[in-house]
């Protein structure tokens, strides 16, 4: 059994080139699903209405189908059942001209708000009620209290589980060839198949997952060890 | 939009039969999962400085690498290193099979880490008190420890198995024929005309398994709860 080591040094750094694409879209969807997330936590654990429920039924089925299902039904279902639809109303909108890029976007951040969501309930849940009773009683507004009181004791809360989280969302990006992006997976894949090596281009986006993976859970390890200083885990 | 709600149905039925399919890889890799999961739980709490290293080396590579890449690779990669070793070629092999062993390893990292911590979550009161009655070791751990854990894990087990259903989906792409592979060519064979009512099945049928799963799950709590003794 040989590997071709030729074909693997040429092709870490064509695939490291794949590694900002991940980071970028790690990053947005990250930055989108704490907002969300976070928004959506506070709704559910303090209210019991209609909204509550529907966003239930969004959680549940974000995190009950695949995402390769949910893709399939918004990047390749949905723009041939709109474009038709568009063009009979004469909307002049073309389905077909939203990059890749936006998909993987809006596909993964629709995945991940629900779990960054759970994150946070369970992080809010671990918080007294006393506390937001407390800041009303000596003045601070709702908003002033989240801000003050509430939110620096739901990061710290949240801190092993968005590890785990943010982990994941680096291997869901591994997806975004799906919707013709380039990042690592999808160099990988392109130029195994153009010198069928593909054990060894799948080898080294291997190594580097687990290596990204890896140091951001030793980032985490760091973060929470200093936090640990000012704050019980 | 057209979505006709009698071909969305018809679809549905027609899906349903590959669920087995789906339920064949997820149960082997959670059984082969729990045998090897326990096996490395057992490493990482153990004396050995070196099963310890193994089972840790394991469960960090394990846990880091995404699903896709692990199922080419396994997919790709076995069949090369069984012909060096054999040294004959292994022809075309079924595809459910690389589909288990993947879905199998990546249980196995995560079951060890779900065993782990549930063990350590039992009071260590718990197992002196077995000892001192009597019971050796393997006695006070079946009848004693396993219960405890067993409640402790539930929770993160019954996410695991939605989990593995999810990850397994992804054996389309080396032609594996579950309801996702069916769903595919289904949409193939009516030129796309009826893809919203296909997909939208799939993802109905995927969802109604994950809610089952949930229901299952609390169901199993209360009863794994009552035969403690407690609420």
């Amino acid at each position: 059994m040989s590997l071709n080591t030729e074909f693997i040094y040429n092709t870490f750094f064509l695939v490291l080139k794949g590694v900002p694409v991940t980071f970028k879209i790690v990053g947005v969807v990250l930055l989108i699903s704490l907002l969300f997330g976070f928004l959506f936590a506070v709704i559910r654990t303090n209210s019991n209405g209609i909204i509550s429920k529907i966003l239930g039924v969004y959680v549940s089925f974000a995190r009950g189908t695949p995402v390769m299902v949910q893709i399939y039904l918004i990047y390749t279902a949905l723009p041939t059942v709109l474009a038709p639809y568009f063009k009979e109303k004469g909307i002049g909108f073309d389905v077909y001209s939203i990059k890749g890029m936006t998909y993987a976007y809006f596909i993964f951040s629709f995945g991940m708000i629900p779990v960054m969501s759970e994150m946070f309930r369970g992080a809010l849940g671990a918080i007294d009620k006393g506390q937001l009773e407390a800041a009303k009683a000596i003045g601070l507004s709702v908003l002033q209290g989240y801000r003050r009181i509430i939110l620096p004791q739901a990061i710290v809360n949240s801190l092993p589980v968005l590890c785990t989280n943010i982990t994941g969302l680096v291997k869901l990006s591994s997806l975004a060839f799906a919707v013709s992006v380039f990042e690592i997976m999808g160099i990988a894949k392109t130029e195994g198949a153009k010198f069928t090596c593909y054990v060894e281009a799948y080898l080294i986006i291997a190594v580097l997952y687990v290596a990204i993976n890896l140091g951001i859970e030793v980032i985490f390890k760091v973060i929470e060890k200093r936090i640990r200083l000012y704050h019980p885990l | 939009m057209r979505f006709k709600l009698s071909t969305f149905f018809e679809y549905f039925v027609k899906l349903l039969p590959y669920l087995k399919v789906t339920f064949t890889y997820a149960g082997l890799s959670l059984l082969f999962g729990i045998f090897f999961g326990f096996l490395f739980a057992f490493f990482k709490l153990g004396k050995s400085r070196i099963l310890r290293g193994i089972a840790n080396v394991y469960t960090a590579v394990f846990r880091s690498i995404p699903p896709v890449v692990l199922l080419f690779l396994v997919y790709y990669g076995i069949p090369m290193v069984a012909e060096a070793v054999t040294g004959n070629n292994m022809g075309r092999k079924d595809p459910i099979l690389f589909v288990i062993i993947t879905v199998t390893l990546l249980a196995t990292a995560s079951l060890t880490e779900i065993m782990r911590s549930a063990y350590k979550s039992v009071d260590k009161g718990q197992y002196e008190a077995g000892v001192s009655i009597g019971l050796t070791d393997i006695q006070t751990f079946c009848r004693i420890i396993f219960p405890q854990a067993l409640l402790y894990a539930l929770p993160s087990l019954g996410n695991l198995v939605i989990y593995l259903i999810k990850e397994g989906s992804l054996g389309f792409t080396i032609g594996l024929v579950d309801i996702f592979g069916k769903a595919n060519t289904l949409n193939q064979n009516t030129y796309s005309n009826h893809i919203l009512e296909i997909y939208i099945a799939l993802a109905a049928i995927y969802w109604v398994v994950a809610i089952a799963s949930e229901k299952l799950l609390k169901f199993a709590e209360q009863r794994v709860k009552r035969e403690l003794g407690r609420t």
